[in-house]
């Protein structure tokens, strides 16, 4: 028995429209989309064009400013590194996933540009105020994870983008964590808008998004057939193709219009209520409990993710051992060094991420089972002490 | 601007009926070549063919994507035979911000 709460890694299991959609691409979508005038090439061109369509109209943006990619971290890196090709000042949250602070880090370790980092608060006038007092004439670009992939916590990133447009700012968005589930829109001030397709998007996995408001030139970093332009040895200048070389994940990029499709048809406010609810019955079950640590702050306002420890034991230890009961969860760091720097938790923590699949019993008894592991590990350390 | 001049023809059957002493008279159209007026607007990749093709559908302009016979300068590459009114179709391309150019003028 499986009961997957590590949904914020990739969310599974997937609807039933998503793998319909899968197995419908594989055989009826056989072609190379935008390369060739046949009408396998022309029937898939018109699938991938459709899957932009959804795309854009979604997050409120244009198809051909929505770019395909193979995951969240493709997407951060094209941006960060296509933005900060010439140099300059770049500021991220203390919240990065390690898909923005490592391609950020080596910029700056090899000179290319200098870097800060702003500290995130609970309070959201604080987390702002933050961002600004780093801001200086060289600054080029922000990058700002809209909620952490180890809290859940919403950072204040509409109001981070107004300062950014006022001072000609590029700012770009991790929305792993929250498309889907919370409404982000372009229109919120973002510049550029990573994210996974395999996440709250529910399409499958090696698919990721990288959609623009095309103010800011991203300078591409891979380069290749695009299917236009042919005859130059130059990579061509219009998006999409200026940033999507090679062949397409024609499945994939299906597999997410798919899983929009059914966020739409169930609602997103309703998905995120539903998901919000299992995570509430879940803290309020371990709260009370003084041996567990629910890394929540009253004054953020969070995305469906709770992370956790009981006190004295390894986080990894604690997931193996709702392992052994068929209970997913990941511990650790979560590819997220600066997160776990900023909490103070050295050995990471344990996440519970529930889906629109997740139920509440499940919740329920997974906190009934952690406040057990909770006794067990208590009376083991008593025993050894003895 | 070249034209194609209607040319249709009907099969026309007209049988009587001697019970009822009528006559049914009944049409069939067997072919027909249509007057259009085309422009062949070439664009840089099919995504932007596409939403040309999608545009103007859906504002009644009749259309079609064709993947280019000659490689132009550029390359390889898809354009929208447009069967309307040219000037009309490239003033939405263009409010659509659809990148084009005008090959030619010319019928099918």
């Amino acid at each position: 028995m499986i009961i997957n709460f590590d949904n914020a890694a990739t969310t599974y299991p997937k609807p039933e429209s998503v793998k319909k959609t899968a197995l419908n691409a594989i055989e009826k979508f056989g072609g190379n989309a935008g390369r060739g005038g046949h009408a396998l090439s022309m029937k898939t061109s018109e699938a991938v064009y459709s899957a932009r369509e959804t795309i854009s109209e979604f997050f409120d943006a244009q198809p051909e400013n929505v770019v395909f990619t193979l995951n969240c971290t493709h997407a951060l890196n094209m941006a960060i590194q296509g933005i900060m090709s010439g140099g300059g000042h770049l500021i991220i949250s203390g919240m990065e996933h390690n898909s923005s602070s490592r391609p950020a880090a080596e910029l700056a370790r090899n000179k290319k540009i200098t870097l800060s980092i702003a500290q995130v608060y609970p309070d959201d006038r604080r987390t702002v105020e933050s961002f600004r007092s780093l801001i200086h004439n060289d600054t080029k670009a922000v990058v700002c994870t809209l909620a952490s992939n180890v809290t859940g916590q919403i950072l204040p990133y509409r109001e981070i983008a107004e300062i950014c447009r006022k001072k000609n700012i590029c700012f770009i968005a991790d929305g792993a964590q929250a498309c889907g589930i919370i409404d982000v829109k372009m229109s919120d001030g973002i510049n550029i808008l990573c994210t996974a397709g395999h996440k709250g998007l529910y399409g499958i996995t090696g698919t990721g998004l990288l959609i623009t408001d095309g103010k800011y030139k991203i300078k591409p970093i891979i380069q290749g057939g695009t299917g236009s332009s042919s005859s130059s040895l130059y990579q061509p200048e219009f998006l999409p193709d200026s940033l999507e070389s090679g062949t397409l994940n024609i499945t994939g990029a299906m597999t997410i219009k798919a899983g929009i499709e059914f966020i739409n048809k169930i609602g997103r406010e309703k998905i995120f209520s539903h998901e919000d609810k299992i995570c509430r019955i879940f803290i309020n079950s371990l709260s009370k409990n003084k041996d567990i640590i629910i890394y929540r702050n009253p004054e953020s306002s969070y995305v469906p993710i709770v992370s956790f420890n009981i006190k004295g034991v390894m986080p990894e230890k604690t997931a193996s051992i709702l392992a052994q009961k068929g209970y997913c969860l990941r511990a650790g760091y979560h590819c997220s060094a600066l997160a776990h720097m900023q909490l103070g938790t050295e050995n990471g923590t344990v996440r519970f991420a529930p889906s629109v699949f997740s139920n509440e019993n499940d919740a329920l008894k997974l906190a009934e089972f952690v406040k057990n592991v909770t006794v067990s590990e208590k009376s083991k350390k008593s025993i050894e002490i003895i | 601007m070249s034209l194609f001049y209607i040319c249709l023809t009907f099969i026309i059957k007209i049988s009587y009926n001697k019970v009822y002493h009528k006559y049914t008279v009944s049409c069939r159209l067997m072919s027909g070549v249509i007057l259009l007026k085309t422009c062949i607007a070439a664009m840089p990749s099919y995504t932007y063919v596409l939403k040309g093709e999608k545009l103007l559908k859906a504002r009644g302009y009749p259309c079609e994507i064709r993947r280019n016979e000659k490689i132009s300068k550029n390359g390889c590459g898809y354009s929208l035979y447009i069967y309307n009114d040219c000037k009309k179709a490239v003033e939405i391309l263009e409010k659509y911000s659809v990148p084009y150019t005008i090959s030619e003028y010319g019928g099918v």
